[in-house]
C-alpha cells in the first residue's frame, strides 16, 4: 500500500538538486547571523538580497528572514530608494550608503560572533 | 592503365567558432561535479510486434545513489496513450495486486502507473530537472517509443517531440526536444535541445543519457545484447527468458519488469568496472573505447595536439593527409590452395608508434618542421633491411616528402574496377608525372620493392622540450604510467598480454591502444551544413590549395586530430608488412595473402615447391625459414621481453590444442576473403568427405543475417559451413576442370547433369536478409514512413529487374522468412515471400556462389590481363599510369 501518497521521490528529488543549484550547498546560511536552511522545510528560510538594489545590481547576498527584514529597515532609514536614480551623483551616493549599511549590518555580526566566542 | 589518383585533404573552415565554443552551451566536463549523479532512471518499452513496434506499455524504476551503488526508490509502469481499455485493465489490475520491489528500505512500495504523456511530464521531465542519468538499454529505440512526433535533427539525426499541449496536438514549447545522431553504428549521441521559451527552468541542461549497450561497447569493444552483457559483466540479476508477444498480459509485465531489474544490476556492474579507470570523463560520454582513450591522455594533462601546436600550418596537415592511406591487404595467391604459415605482429600501430618516438611528438612542448631533402635523399640511398632492424634508425623515419613517382611501389588510392565502383587501397607501380607526398617508412617500403624515389622535397618533425604539466595515472587503477617517461600504449599492450586470460580485458586494451595510438590522430566526424548558410572552407592536400563554399557534409576534427602523426603511424605498419614480405622474397618464398599487420606465408613443414595452375612453381618455405624471419623482428621489440616475447610471431591457428604445430592451408578468394584449414590426407586439397577441416574462416562482405544463432570459437556457424562447401566446389573445380556450378532456386546444381551437389548447407535455400536499424531519417525516408526509428526490420534481397524493395518486422525465427509477408516499399503493397517467382529472391546460396567470384580488381592475374572471377594462382602488382590531373578526396566529402 501507498503510506504516504503525497510523498513523491522524483519531484522531492528534483526539488533539492534545484535548491542545491540555487544556493550552491545544501545548507545555506544567512551571512548576518549565520542561520543555517536545511532546505527541506518550504517557504524558505533563506531569502536573496540585492544588497545594491534589485534595479541597480544582480548582486545578492543570501540572508535568513529577520534579517532581510532588518536589512530593508536599515536602507529606509538611510534613506536609500529602491528605485534607479536616473541621475550619476545621486545614484553614487545611494550606492556608498548601500555598501554603509551592508558592511556596518556584516561587521555587527562578526562582532555578535567575537562575543559569543568570548563568553564560551 | 590509366587512373585517377584520390588523395584525402585537409579541410579548414573559414570563421570557426571550433567546437571549444560550441561546448559552452552544454555542460563542462571540468565543473560537473560527480561522473556518477545522485539520481538515475531506468525504464524499458514494450511494444507491438509489427513493422511500427508501437509502444504497450513500459516500466520504470527511479533510483538514488547509496554508497556507490543505485538504490531504486519508486517503480512504476506507464502505457501508451490510447491503449484499449481491456489492456489498461489489466495493468491496472496488475499494479494493485503487486508491490513494487527492490526497493530502499525508506521507499513506498506501491506500483505506481500512468499514463504516457503523465509518464512524460511527472517522471521522464522531473528526472531530467533533477540532473538524473536516464538510462537505459538501447536507449534510443526507448525514447522513439514514448515520442509523439519526430523531426529530421540539423545534426542528420532524430529530433523527437516527447510532449504535446495537454488539451492539443501541439507541441509543448515549453519542453525540449530530444535530439539523437548516429555515431558508430553502436552509440549514439543524445541530448536535448534548446528550448524556445526563454524561461524555461531547464533551458541549460543537455541531458545526461547514458544507453548502456553504448557504455559496455565502450568498455569491452563488443556490442552485446542485454542478457550477453549481464554475463559479461558478472551481474547477479538475469533477464528473464521469455519471447515477446506484442500483447499486455501478466507474464509480458513480468517480463519487462525484471528487464529494468536486470538492467539496474548491468548499470551497477558497469559503474565499477567504469570507476577502475581514472578518467573525468562522464559515462554518458563515453561512446567507444577511443572515448576512454582520449580521457586518459587527457587524465595525463595531454594537451590536444592541434591547439598545442599552433605553429603548424594547415599546409603540412594537408600534406599529410595526402599522404594518408588505412591498412593494407591483398590477396596474392587466387583460388589456389597452398601450404601456409601465418604469422602476425603484435599490436601492430603500438608498436609502430613507439618504433617512431610518436609518444615523444605527443608530449613535445612544441614542434618544429624542418628541411631534410638532402639528408632524406641520403637516408633512401643507402638504407638496408638490416637497418631497419635497428629500432634507433626508425626514429629517423618521421619525415615527409614529395616524389616524381616513375615505377615505385607505393600505396595507391584509386578505382580499380573498369565499372566504376568504389576506391581502394593497394600497393603497385605508380608512373605519375606530379609530385607526390609521401610519408617517410612509404618511401622506405619502395626501396626494399627495389627502386629508390626521385625525392624533391622533404621536412622532418623535431619535438622540442617537454609539454608542462604531464601527470601519472593508473591504467584500470592498476598500472602506473608516466608520461614524462613512459609510452602510455606499450604498457597497456603489455598490461593486455598480462591478462590473456581475461577476453574482455585484453580485447578493451588492444581497441584502446590501437584506437588511441592512431584513430585519434585520424578522426573526423561528420557534420551537417546548412544549406543557407554555406561557411567557406579551404582544402589542403600535397601541394594543392583551394578554397570553395562547403558541401552539405563536412567533417570536424575529432579532439585529438592530428595526421602529421596518424599518416605516419600506417605507413609506418606498411613498412613493418614490407619487411616481412623482403625477408619472404630473400629466401626467393611467396605468399598467400596479406591484412594491415598479417601475412600469410607459403610454407610447409620440410618446404619445397608449390604447383601453380598455369603449371609454374612458387617455392615454399621450411617452418624454419619461417620462425627465422619471425626471430629478426625481436630486435625491434618495445616491449618486455618476459610479457611479450616476440614482435612477429606465429598466430595461434598453427598450433593444435597441444601447442604443437600443425600444416596449415590455404585458400583466398580476395582480399580479406580467405580461408585456413587443415587436411587428413597431407595434401593441399582433397575431395573426400570428412578429409578438411576449417581452422580460420574469414567472411568479409558478409552482411546478411545468419541464418541460425550458432557460433563455434566465437564465429557464426555458417561461416565454417559456407567455406567448408566453398573449398569443397573449388577443389572439385581443380580436380575436374570441366565442372561448373549453377545455382538455380536456391539450390547448387552441377551445370551439366542438372544434378544437385551434395553436401550443400541447408540453409543454402534460405532469402538472404539484411538485418537494418532505421538509425537515420535518410533511412526511414527510404522505407518510406513503412517503419517508426530506430525499429529493427529485415531486409529480403531481390533482383534490380524485380523492382522491389521489401521490409518485412524482425523475426529470429529462421524457418519463418521464407513466408515472411513484406511490404514493398516502392508502391506500399503486400508480398508474401514464398510467392514471388523464386528468381527474384536472392538466397544465401545466390550469396555463396557471388563470394568466391569476387575478383581482386587491386592485381592482374598470371597472364598479365586485369583479375577476374575465373582467375586462378600468382597475381602480379598492376603498373598504375595516372592522368595528369588527379582527384583530392577530401575528408569532407563523403
Amino acid at each position: 500500500m501507498r503510506m504516504f501518497p503525497w510523498r513523491n521521490p522524483i519531484r522531492a528529488a528534483r526539488r533539492n538538486v534545484e535548491a542545491r543549484e540555487k544556493h550552491g550547498s545544501d545548507t545555506p546560511r544567512c551571512i548576518y547571523c549565520l542561520k543555517v536552511d536545511s532546505l527541506v522545510v518550504r517557504p524558505r528560510r533563506i531569502q536573496y538580497h540585492h544588497f545594491l538594489g534589485r534595479e541597480r545590481d544582480s548582486v545578492t547576498v543570501p540572508l535568513c528572514l529577520n534579517c532581510h527584514a532588518g536589512a530593508h529597515e536599515r536602507l529606509r532609514d538611510a534613506d536609500i530608494p529602491m528605485k534607479c536614480e536616473k541621475d550619476r551623483t545621486l545614484l553614487a551616493r545611494s550606492v556608498f550608503r548601500l555598501f554603509a549599511v551592508h558592511f556596518s549590518m556584516l561587521a555587527e555580526a562578526c562582532w555578535r560572533l567575537a562575543k559569543k566566542m568570548d563568553k564560551k | 592503365m590509366l587512373h585517377d589518383l584520390h588523395l584525402r585533404a585537409h579541410v579548414t573552415v573559414s570563421g570557426d567558432k571550433s567546437k571549444h565554443a560550441r561546448k559552452s552551451g552544454g555542460e563542462s566536463f571540468s565543473r560537473t561535479p560527480t561522473l556518477w549523479p545522485e539520481y538515475a532512471l531506468l525504464w524499458d518499452t514494450e511494444t507491438t510486434l509489427g513493422l511500427e513496434q508501437k509502444l504497450n506499455f513500459g516500466i520504470w524504476r527511479f533510483c538514488k545513489l547509496k554508497d556507490g551503488v543505485y538504490v531504486s526508490l519508486q517503480e512504476g509502469i506507464f502505457y501508451r496513450d490510447g491503449l484499449p481499455h481491456a489492456d489498461v485493465h489489466k495493468i491496472l489490475r496488475y499494479a494493485k495486486s503487486k508491490l513494487a520491489d527492490g526497493l530502499a528500505p525508506e521507499a513506498d512500495r506501491e506500483l505506481v502507473v500512468y499514463t504516457r504523456a503523465t509518464f512524460v511530464e511527472h517522471v521522464f521531465w522531473e528526472a531530467v530537472r533533477a540532473g538524473a542519468l536516464i538510462v537505459g538499454f538501447n536507449l534510443p529505440f526507448d525514447i522513439s517509443r514514448i515520442a509523439v512526433r519526430w523531426t529530421e535533427a540539423r545534426n542528420g539525426g532524430f529530433s523527437f517531440v516527447l510532449s504535446n499541449l495537454s488539451t492539443r496536438n501541439v507541441e509543448n514549447h515549453h519542453r525540449p526536444r530530444v535530439r539523437i545522431a548516429p555515431l558508430n553504428g553502436v552509440a549514439e549521441k543524445i541530448e536535448l535541445t534548446a528550448v524556445r521559451r526563454s524561461d524555461e527552468q531547464h533551458r541549460r541542461r543537455r541531458g545526461r543519457f547514458l544507453d548502456l549497450h553504448a557504455l559496455a561497447f565502450a568498455l569491452t569493444d563488443k556490442s552485446y545484447s542485454l542478457a550477453g552483457a549481464i554475463e559479461a559483466f558478472d551481474s547477479e540479476i538475469k533477464k528473464a527468458e521469455h519471447e515477446p508477444t506484442g500483447k499486455v498480459s501478466v507474464k509480458e509485465i513480468n517480463y519487462a519488469r525484471q528487464d529494468v531489474r536486470a538492467t539496474l544490476g548491468l548499470l551497477n556492474a558497469l559503474k565499477y568496472e567504469y570507476e577502475l579507470h581514472p578518467i573525468r570523463l562522464p559515462p554518458y560520454r563515453a561512446y567507444s573505447p577511443a572515448s576512454i582513450g582520449k580521457a586518459y591522455l587527457r587524465a595525463m594533462g595531454i594537451e590536444e595536439p592541434l591547439a598545442k601546436f599552433r605553429s603548424i600550418r594547415p599546409r603540412i596537415h594537408g600534406i599529410a593527409m595526402s599522404a594518408y592511406f588505412g591498412g593494407r591487404a591483398e590477396c596474392r595467391i587466387r583460388r589456389w590452395p597452398v601450404p601456409v604459415v601465418p604469422v602476425d605482429l603484435t599490436s601492430e600501430y603500438p608498436s609502430v608508434d613507439a618504433l617512431l618516438g610518436i609518444w615523444n611528438i605527443l608530449t613535445a612542448e612544441r614542434l618544429e618542421i624542418v628541411d631534410a631533402t638532402e639528408e632524406v635523399r641520403k637516408i633512401l640511398k643507402s638504407v638496408t633491411l638490416e637497418q631497419l632492424f635497428e629500432p634507433a634508425f626508425w626514429k629517423k623515419l618521421n619525415f615527409y616528402a614529395s616524389i616524381i613517382p616513375d615505377g615505385d611501389v607505393v600505396p595507391v588510392r584509386t578505382v580499380y574496377g573498369s565499372n566504376g565502383g568504389s576506391c581502394n587501397i593497394s600497393l603497385n607501380e605508380l608512373h605519375w608525372k606530379q609530385k607526390l607526398w609521401l610519408a617517410g617508412p612509404d618511401l622506405v617500403s619502395a626501396v626494399l620493392n627495389g627502386h629508390i624515389p626521385n625525392v624533391r622535397k622533404a621536412f622532418r618533425i623535431v619535438p622540442r622540450g617537454k609539454q608542462r604539466g604531464l601527470k601519472p595515472v593508473k591504467l584500470r587503477g592498476a598500472i602506473p604510467v608516466d608520461p614524462r617517461k613512459e609510452d602510455f600504449f606499450t604498457l597497456a599492450i603489455e598490461y593486455r598480454k598480462q591478462n590473456k586470460n581475461n577476453d574482455q580485458l585484453q580485447y578493451f586494451l588492444k581497441i584502446l591502444a590501437n584506437s588511441t595510438s592512431y584513430g585519434a590522430y585520424l578522426e573526423l566526424n561528420p557534420v551537417k551544413v546548412e544549406r543557407e548558410n554555406r561557411p567557406t572552407i579551404t582544402i589542403y592536400s600535397g601541394d594543392f590549395v583551394k578554397k570553395q563554399l562547403a558541401p552539405d557534409i563536412i567533417e570536424q576534427p575529432g579532439s585529438f586530430y592530428f595526421p602529421l602523426l596518424g599518416a605516419l603511424i600506417t605507413s609506418g605498419g606498411r613498412l613493418l608488412l614490407a619487411m616481412i614480405e623482403r625477408c619472404v622474397k630473400d629466401v626467393e618464398g611467396a605468399y598467400l595473402c596479406c591484412d594491415t599487420d598479417a601475412l600469410t606465408i607459403v610454407a610447409s613443414k620440410k618446404g619445397g615447391s608449390v604447383q601453380m595452375p598455369d603449371g609454374a612453381s612458387i617455392k615454399a618455405l621450411s617452418w624454419k625459414d619461417v620462425e627465422r624471419i619471425a626471430q629478426r623482428f625481436d630486435s625491434l621489440s618495445p616491449y618486455n621481453r618476459k610479457i611479450v616475447p616476440h614482435l612477429l610471431r606465429l598466430t595461434d591457428e598453427n598450433f593444435n590444442e597441444k601447442g604443437i604445430q600443425r600444416q596449415l592451408y590455404g585458400l583466398s578468394i580476395a582480399a580479406k576473403r580467405y580461408a585456413l584449414y587443415t587436411t587428413k590426407c597431407g595434401k593441399a586439397y582433397c575431395n573426400r568427405s570428412n578429409c578438411i577441416k576449417i581452422v580460420d574462416p574469414k567472411a568479409h562482405g558478409l552482411i546478411f543475417v545468419a541464418p541460425s544463432d550458432d557460433r563455434e570459437d566465437g564465429l557464426p556457424k555458417w561461416w565454417w559451413e559456407l567455406w567448408e562447401f566453398l573449398l569443397k566446389l573449388e577443389f572439385k573445380q581443380i580436380m575436374e576442370p570441366d565442372f561448373n556450378v549453377l545455382m538455380i532456386a536456391g539450390k547448387a546444381l552441377n551445370a551439366d547433369t542438372a544434378t544437385a551437389i551434395e553436401g550443400q548447407p541447408k540453409w543454402i535455400s534460405l532469402p538472404a536478409m539484411m538485418k537494418m536499424r532505421i538509425s537515420t531519417p535518410h533511412y526511414l525516408e527510404q522505407m518510406k514512413g513503412k517503419v517508426s526509428p530506430y525499429g529493427f526490420v529485415l531486409h529480403p534481397r531481390t533482383r534490380e529487374k524485380a523492382k522491389l524493395t521489401l521490409l518485412t518486422p524482425f523475426n529470429k525465427h529462421r524457418s519463418m522468412w521464407r513466408k515472411a509477408r513484406c511490404i514493398n516499399t516502392r508502391d506500399g503493397r503486400s508480398y508474401q515471400l514464398n510467392e514471388l517467382p523464386k528468381s527474384d529472391v536472392i538466397t544465401l546460396g545466390d550469396v555463396l556462389c557471388g563470394y568466391i567470384q569476387h575478383p581482386e580488381i587491386k592485381s592482374l592475374g598470371p597472364n598479365d590481363e586485369k583479375c577476374k572471377p575465373e582467375t586462378r594462382g600468382l597475381l602480379k602488382r598492376i603498373a598504375i599510369m595516372s592522368r595528369l590531373s588527379w582527384k583530392w578526396k577530401m575528408a569532407s566529402f563523403r
